[in-house]
Formats: structure tokens, C-alpha cells, sequence
């Protein structure tokens, strides 16, 4: 439970914008697909953090390297805007896609619990990696609602599965895809922090 | 009701009660000592101790874009002229590493003066937390007194955390031979008071 609540903390930090904002975008662009989106984002971004903290995940994301994870991540969104015509496992791996790279990206401000997953990672495999979940659950809960919220209640169904909440969402995976692919995403988020927290 | 929904239910359920159980919890200040006390089982005060691990050699403190809160120094030279050396990575808008602060503070006033010196690593995860006027004034705002050395192009925060994973914060202890005692990740206030112990065990020479 510390550890799903550290990553409710953490939803407000800018370290963790950085993976927040990109997820949330995934999952408009979705629409209606967004819980499955959201669900295979959740655990690739987890278990991607957890594979780096343990050792077993080295590549790089940096350089060169940011030319691939942009096309990964414009691959992502523009699959994700066609997911609703996609089986269920397709529209999980856009998800598993797009938590993955985020996962990778991710330079975390650590709390207490998480220090301790980090830790361990190595040592203790099956231990930490539901519980790195636990945490990214927490982390990106806000998401994970939006995806939620129409299933748990229908008559917003339309409002939010609109073909406009998706194109929102689909630009701002563009311009994620950009930033990244120039070097500038954290820049990007450190501004948007700056200017929300002014 | 089909499953479905009633599942999307409890996600919506469960997930408002956890923001509320969080917002209700309010911050992680605290004014607890992260300073050894003295130990009140005498038996286990009597008990030799293991002696702390060396985890390997420190690396140098390079490239670095200059230094606030003291004289221009190296790396180098507050090695050779302290006995101890504690090595925080931190960047000024990270909430976790503003919790370490107090404790920082606590055990840089307690030690100061006992050739022990601190130094923060300012490893900014932000264009904005790279300004040093943004620096300068934070480190007023927070209370951090202790050298810091200015790594802007963060180039020591990579070359001292292995493999592509960097945390903020995270600490190091070093003795005087330059070899790290302690490492220490994340904010926990448990790991600052073994700190703050560590720091005190190298003196006495009993690590």
C-alpha cells in the first residue's frame, strides 16, 4: 500500500510529468480502446524501469538512439488513433509500445519506496517487479481513471471518446515524438512544470 | 450491472479513495533527528560491529560549471583535506530531494567542523533547474548552506550512478582513502540517520 501511495504522491512532481503526460495523450488518442491502451502502457513502463534498475535493460536513449524511439513513438500514437480498429492484443501492444519508451525515457525522482524496489531490483526479481507495477499504477492514476471513467459510467461515454479528444491527443503525441527526437522533451515538461507551479 | 462496468466502478472507487488517503496524508516533513543517538542497549553497544562495506573507489567531480557556497575548490582537494566527504546528487525541484535537505543540514551543521564535508551535486533534470540565478536562489529558499558543485551537463551524475539509470537524490559516503562507504538512494530518512552514523563510525575509526 506505501508503495502504491508514494506513487500517487509522485503524480505531481515534474520527474514524474514526464512519463504522466505522454500516457495521458496515448490514451485520448485511443478513445475508446484507452483502458486496454492504458493497461499495456502501465506495466511495459514498469517493468522497462524495473529491467533498468536491475541491470538487464542498458540501451541507450540518447544520441543517435532518440531516432528510433521518436519513430517508435509516432508509431504508437498513429496506432493508437486507429486502435479501435485493432484486435485487443494489438491495441495492448500500442500501449506496451508506448509505456515501453516512456519507461526508457524516465529519469525518476525517488521516494523511499521506490529506493527500496530499486534496490532490490536485481536481488529480489520477483518481488520488485509487481511491485514496480504497484508504484506505476499509483504514479499514473489519473490515466488510468480517465480510461475507466467511461466504462464505469456510459452517458460521458461519447464525451470522452470524441474523435476531437483523440486528434488533442494525437498532436501532442506528435509533438512528443519531436521533442524527443530533438533533445528537447524534458525541456518541454520542465516548462510546462514551471509555468504550472508560477 | 455488466462486469465490466462494475469493475470500471471499483477502479474509479478505489483509485479516488487513494488520491484522498494521499492528499489526507500531507507532506513527508518531519522534524525527527536524523543525529545518532546514543545507543541505550548497553549489550548491543558492546557487540562489535561489522565494519562498513567499501563499494568501490568515488569517482572525481569533472567538468564541472563551477561552485556555490565556497572558495573555487576540486573534488580533489576536499578529499585531501577532509576525512570524510558526503556526496549528494540533487536538483533543486525534486520534491524527494528537498525532503533530504533538513537532514543534510542537520548533519553538515553537526560535522562541519569535525573534518567532515558535504557537497551537493546540483544535477538539474530541467532546463530551468540548469540557471544558475534559479540555483543560487533556490539553495537561499531551501537552506542549503554546504558546498554545491554545479554539474549542468550532469555529466558526473551519469559517471557516478552505474549503467543508464540516474536517481535523484542519492548519496555517497567516502573515507578518506576515496573509496565509498555508503550508498544511499532515494529519501528515506532511515538512510540519512545510517548516515549520519556511518559519518560518525568513520571517525571514531570503528568502520
Amino acid at each position: 500500500m506505501a508503495t502504491f501511495l508514494e506513487g500517487v504522491s509522485a503524480i505531481t512532481m515534474a520527474c514524474t510529468l514526464v512519463i504522466g503526460l505522454p500516457t495521458l495523450a496515448l490514451a485520448c488518442a485511443a478513445r475508446g480502446r484507452a483502458a486496454l491502451v492504458v493497461a499495456g502502457s502501465v506495466v511495459a513502463t514498469a517493468l522497462v524501469m524495473w529491467a533498468r534498475a536491475a541491470g538487464h535493460w542498458n540501451l541507450a536513449n540518447d544520441g543517435l538512439m532518440v531516432v528510433p524511439i521518436a519513430v517508435a513513438i509516432a508509431g504508437a500514437f498513429a496506432l493508437a488513433w486507429r486502435s479501435e480498429r485493432l484486435p485487443w492484443f494489438g491495441a495492448l501492444g500500442v500501449g506496451v509500445v508506448g509505456g515501453g519508451v516512456a519507461g526508457w525515457l524516465w529519469q525518476p525522482c525517488v521516494g523511499e519506496q521506490l529506493a527500496k524496489i530499486v534496490n532490490d531490483a536485481d536481488s529480489s526479481p520477483f518481488t520488485t517487479a509487481p511491485l514496480m507495477i504497484v508504484y506505476t499504477t499509483g504514479a499514473l492514476l489519473p490515466v488510468i481513471l480517465l480510461a475507466a471513467l467511461p466504462h464505469a459510467w456510459p452517458a460521458i461515454k461519447d464525451a470522452l471518446t470524441h474523435r476531437n479528444l483523440g486528434r488533442a491527443g494525437a498532436a501532442v503525441g506528435g509533438l512528443y515524438a519531436l521533442s524527443v527526437a530533438s533533445g528537447r522533451y524534458n525541456d518541454l515538461v520542465g516548462e510546462l512544470f514551471r509555468i504550472s507551479s508560477t | 450491472m455488466p462486469l465490466g462496468r462494475l469493475f470500471a466502478i471499483a477502479i474509479l472507487v478505489a483509485g479516488l479513495a487513494a488520491v484522498l488517503v494521499t492528499a489526507l496524508g500531507g507532506d513527508d516533513d518531519t522534524t525527527e533527528s536524523v543525529l545518532a543517538t546514543e545507543p541505550t542497549n548497553d549489550t548491543a553497544a558492546d557487540e562489535p560491529r561489522a565494519p562498513l562495506p567499501v563499494l568501490g573507489q568515488a569517482g572525481n567531480l569533472t567538468d564541472l560549471d563551477g561552485w556555490l557556497n565556497t572558495e573555487d575548490t576540486t573534488f580533489e582537494q576536499i578529499l585531501a583535506d577532509n576525512e570524510v566527504v558526503v556526496v549528494q546528487f540533487w536538483t533543486f525541484a525534486c520534491r524527494n530531494c528537498k525532503n533530504t535537505l533538513d537532514a543534510m543540514g542537520e548533519l553538515y551543521e553537526e560535522y562541519r567542523d569535525q573534518g567532515v564535508e558535504f557537497i551537493g551535486v546540483h544535477a538539474p533534470e530541467f532546463a530551468f533547474e540548469a540557471e544558475i540565478p534559479n540555483i543560487i536562489e533556490a539553495a537561499d529558499e531551501l537552506g542549503v548552506v554546504w558546498p554545491i558543485a554545479l554539474d549542468t551537463g550532469k555529466e558526473n551524475f551519469h559517471e557516478w550512478q552505474e549503467g543508464r539509470w540516474g536517481y535523484w537524490p542519492r548519496a555517497y559516503l567516502i573515507d578518506s582513502e576515496g573509496q565509498i562507504r555508503q550508498n544511499e538512494r532515494g529519501d528515506g530518512l532511515a538512510g540519512y540517520r545510517e548516515l549520519g552514523e556511518n559519518i560518525q563510525r568513520l571517525l571514531d575509526g570503528d568502520a
